[in-house]
């Protein structure tokens, strides 16, 4: 299974350095994001350098960029296979159709993280902002936190890929699913590590991990029942 | 190799397909023509384990389509309306990915292997997107191909195709039943299917309304049989 799963996520990394497609609607939305957030500040004369207003407004600021550019990541996932034709090749494969999870997964998280990573460096960019020193913390939290959105995201993906309303549909099932269970926990492990409560940040992994667990799980008996025709 | 009994299929309430039964044993090639409507791509979506059917049962070299699907999947090479070749991929790198997803891991010679034999060597490194209609399907069973199936099931290879594409497609399609694979595949025209086919199978309505070894029959007398029964269907 795990060749066949390495199979997948090759030719969607082969698509996508070729079309770069996903990638870079995916940048430039996190770009826009932090510009829009940087305007706004401005604006209303709020610095993001003070440490309590740091705290509370950067970890819902940069969660909101990455669920949204990862939404545009997880959108074509299954809708550009669908379109093409080319998931019946996929479900041809003589495979537990798993692995078609498991390659979108691993293609899914790895462009998710990447972009959020640098939605990290673009925030601190505009807002000359250094995380209060808490760099790989930030990351580790948003490595945990994407793998979580990706896990579920690929099977919401493929769930809305045949649906008529699948522009309507994704974003609603995905806020539905993700924003107690994923997004909320993530707020709450960065701001605690920004605030240096590294008890706080741990109950909030751990809600995360174990959603991963559950969403791997779940994954596992409901994806071939997903793209059953 | 393939063993069909009583497959029913039903969407809502209507009925797709009436209990068929049918048989390909390895080297034939089995050609399914019918009016639009018949069912014929539903029965090869059953076959190819991507729809459920109803009842009845599909057997593929001794693996149940229902209790062993993927068993079933890797005996099969399919092509289907769509070519299912990524156009954004080089026609090497689709056989390279199609033959990894399959299990069987195709060295660079074999995938040159393949090209020759689908006369495609010369472009193996363009994209496919960039390919004629007649080339996009001679690497659609090139695909169908490259895990060496036993049964290779095909939705109407040629349509849209000029008639040296059908010539082509028709060598390939031969070539491989002479490797021993059995072959069914779905047609429109019964003058072609006559010149390609070991046996000759008409569905109308969800039901298989004619059923001979080409041999038994003149070309004459089957297309004007054809005729009859599509001109029959409701």
């Amino acid at each position: 299974m795990i060749s066949e799963a390495l199979a997948v996520a090759w030719k969607d990394f082969r698509l996508e350095l070729r079309t770069r497609e996903r990638l870079s609607s995916m940048i430039i939305f996190s770009i826009m994001v932090m510009l829009s957030f940087r305007f706004a500040f401005s604006f209303f004369g709020v610095h993001a350098e003070d440490p309590v207003l740091s705290a509370s407004l950067v970890p819902p600021m940069l969660w909101i960029a990455f669920f949204f550019a990862g939404m545009l990541g997880l959108a074509p996932v299954f809708a550009k296979e669908t379109d093409t034709g080319t998931l019946n090749g996929l479900l041809l494969a003589p495979t537990d159709r798993f692995a078609i999870y498991l390659g979108k997964f691993m293609t899914s998280l790895f462009f998710i993280f990447l972009v959020s990573l640098a939605s990290i460096v673009f925030f601190a960019i505009f807002f000359n902002y250094d995380y209060a020193g808490q760099w790989i913390g930030i990351a580790g939290v948003t490595l945990l936190g994407t793998a979580a959105y990706a896990s579920i995201g690929v099977t919401v993906s493929a769930l809305a890929s045949t649906a008529k309303t699948r522009d309507v549909l994704l974003p609603l099932l995905l806020i539905t699913v993700t924003l107690f269970t994923v997004v909320v926990p993530s707020i709450n492990a960065t701001s605690s590590i920004l605030m240096n409560d590294y008890e706080t940040a741990l109950t909030n992994i751990r809600y995360v991990a174990a959603f991963i667990l559950i969403s791997f799980v779940l994954s596992y008996f409901l994806f071939d029942e997903v793209l059953e025709d | 190799m393939l063993d069909v009994k009583g497959l029913t299929k039903k969407y809502g309430g209507k009925s797709i397909l009436r209990g068929i039964d049918l048989k390909v044993p390895p080297g034939q090639i089995c050609i399914l023509l019918g009016p639009n409507g018949a069912g014929k791509s539903t029965l090869i979506r059953i076959l190819c384990t991507l729809t459920r059917a109803s009842g009845g049962e599909v057997i593929i070299d001794g693996h149940s389509v229902a209790e062993e699907p993927a068993k079933a999947r890797r005996m099969i090479g399919a092509v289907l309306h769509e070519t299912l070749l990524y156009e954004d991929l080089t026609a090497a790198e689709n056989l390279r990915f199609y033959s990894r997803l399959f299990g069987v891991s195709a060295g660079e010679k074999d995938i040159d292997e393949m090209l020759t034999r689908v006369n495609l060597l010369h472009r193996r490194n363009d994209r496919v997107g960039d390919f004629s209609r007649g080339m996009k399907q001679r690497m659609a069973i090139a695909r169908a191909m490259v895990s060496g199936p036993k049964l290779m099931l095909l939705d109407e290879p040629f349509t849209g195709l000029d008639i040296k594409s059908k010539e082509q497609v028709s060598g390939l399609i031969s070539g491989a039943a002479t490797t021993g694979a059995a072959i069914l595949m779905t047609a429109h025209d019964p003058e072609m299917a006559h010149d390609l086919a070991h046996r000759l199978l008409v569905l109308v309505d969800g039901k298989l309304a004619f059923d001979r070894e080409k041999t038994s029959v003149s070309k004459v007398d089957f297309v004007a049989e054809y005729r009859r029964l599509a001109g029959a269907s409701r």
